[in-house]
């Protein structure tokens, strides 16, 4: 379940992942908010297709930015799912290897027999502030 | 063909495809209810008899050790009625999409389900019957979920049909959004490719294991158990081209459920199916035999059944139909019969056997 706010280093690179942990198709959709500037949506998009999972935000993101995120999920009926989405910044002393995961949470459910024989279903559009 | 499921003297009908894929037609589904020697899809509650009306399907170890904690009363009691599953996988392990499709332990492992589930033990309201069960696909070449082309065309098709959130004025996220109708319409978008899917893979050949096995709790009490049996199901099913599918099942039973002796055995059971679904011809041809040993004389020794139906297109809107036993008699019944050459002849307006 997403934390309330994420703490963050305002002058660093934000990276966002988000990635299935069981076999579900996942479909997702970010909005990240830059205090003073605006809402910046990405996508809708995909996980487990030939495009990477991993979107970097350019500094600043100061106090008061935010991060919003839906996922809509397919899969076998009944079927239980759960998607990793973490929130890192690169350590800026070894900003090509070491990770800092600021934070990093599961949003589980279980699929209904929504399609004859497989499932859906999808969560609400979930905010988590960046601070 | 038909005569080679004849002599095999055998019925069944597999699990994976009715269990997880928009597949198995209705026809073919109230056959197979009649038999019951498909691999369950729960088999603790197969194992116990059982139906439970709603199952605890924990979304997290915390919850699952919770919901347990629970079965057990204040007095040391099992509760009656309990009624779990879980696929470990999903506790211990990550498995992603990807390596769901590319991997056969990965698919294998993430499909292993484990169910447990008590009942009041038969003649004993105060004792309770506790079973575990684990089921376990090898192969499933109609699971859509590992068809790369299939996932994405799903994922595809949802956002072709606008079935995720937009944007507010601002560009942020909507403030009204209602997942419940998006789930209903991320439903309607791909119900063409389930459907599709479905009559391409009706019969597509899977090979499944199942078991089961359980104590009786004196008193409901885990410290006075008696081990009440084992059940084994193993079922395979080959697609014969895109006309047919043959189904073969072995189900053995070590019965000890009851606590009289003399009512204890052990069997083993064979059944095949042979289903055939066609333009102008649909049916189904099924026979089993079991086999019972270590048994007092109130158990009978061996047991067997065959039934089978079919039927023919006429014409674009009617349907002749014929078959003997349960199986086909459960079906839905037709809009008119009569009876020639001592058959009693079905007509319909629509097929009623067809498999697909």
């Amino acid at each position: 379940m997403a934390p309330a706010r994420v703490d963050i280093d305002p002058n660093l690179l934000t990276d966002f992942f988000v990635e299935e942990e069981t076999p579900h198709k996942v479909l997702y959709k970010l909005w990240v908010f830059r205090a003073g500037e605006g809402w910046h949506p990405i996508g809708p998009e995909t996980t487990s297709d030939d495009r990477s999972d991993h979107w970097i935000f350019t500094p600043p993101l100061p106090d008061g930015s935010k991060l919003a995120y839906w996922l809509g999920v397919y899969g076998h009926a009944r079927s239980t799912w759960r998607v990793r989405v973490t929130v890192a910044q690169r350590d800026p002393a070894d900003p090509a290897g070491t990770w800092r995961v600021r934070g990093s949470w599961t949003e589980t459910g279980v699929l209904n027999e929504a399609v004859r024989g497989g499932g859906v279903g999808n969560t609400p559009v979930v905010r988590v502030d960046l601070t | 063909m038909l005569a080679l499921a004849i002599a095999l003297g055998l019925i069944g009908q597999v699990g994976p495809a009715a269990a997880q894929l928009p597949g198995t037609g209705e026809a073919a589904t109230a056959a197979a209810d009649e038999i019951q020697t498909a691999v369950p899809e729960s088999p603790a509650f197969t194992y116990l008899g059982t139906s439970p009306a709603a199952i605890t399907r924990p979304t997290t170890l915390k919850n699952l050790g919770a919901d347990l904690l629970q079965g057990v009363g204040a007095d040391g009691q099992v509760r009656q009625g309990l009624a779990f599953e879980l696929t470990p996988a999903f506790y211990l392990t990550k498995v992603r999409l990807r390596d769901y499709q590319t991997s056969w332990d990965k698919y294998a492992l993430s499909n292993l389900q484990l169910s447990l589930g008590t009942v009041r033990s038969t003649g004993d309201t105060a004792s309770t019957d506790l079973a575990l069960g684990a089921r376990l696909p090898f192969i499933d070449s109609g699971d859509p979920l590992r068809n790369p082309a299939f996932t994405d065309s799903v994922g595809a098709r949802i956002i072709a049909e606008g079935c995720v959130p937009g944007n507010d004025s601002t560009g942020g996220p909507p403030a009204d959004f209602d997942s419940e109708a998006n789930a209903t319409c991320m439903a309607r978008a791909i119900d063409s490719l389930a459907s599709s899917w479905a009559a391409e893979h009706w019969n597509a050949s899977a090979l499944m294991l199942a078991a089961a096995t359980g104590v009786q709790l004196e008193q409901s009490r885990l410290g006075e158990r008696r081990w009440s049996g084992l059940n084994l199901w193993l079922t395979g099913s080959l697609g014969l081209g895109r006309w047919g599918s043959l189904i073969v099942q072995s189900t053995y039973a070590d019965n000890r459920r009851s606590a009289v002796d003399t009512l204890q055995y052990k069997a083993l059971r064979l059944g095949s199916r042979l289903l055939v679904g066609g333009v102008r011809l649909n049916g189904f041809l099924e026979a089993e035999s079991e086999f019972r040993w270590d048994r007092s004389q109130a158990v009978k020794k061996d047991d067997g059944q065959w039934s089978a139906g079919v039927e023919f297109r006429v014409s674009p809107e009617l349907w002749l139909s014929t078959g003997f036993g349960e199986p086909y008699t459960a079906l839905d019944g037709p809009d008119r019969t009569a009876v020639f050459a001592n058959l009693r002849w079905g007509l319909s307006r629509k097929a009623r056997l067809d498999p697909s």
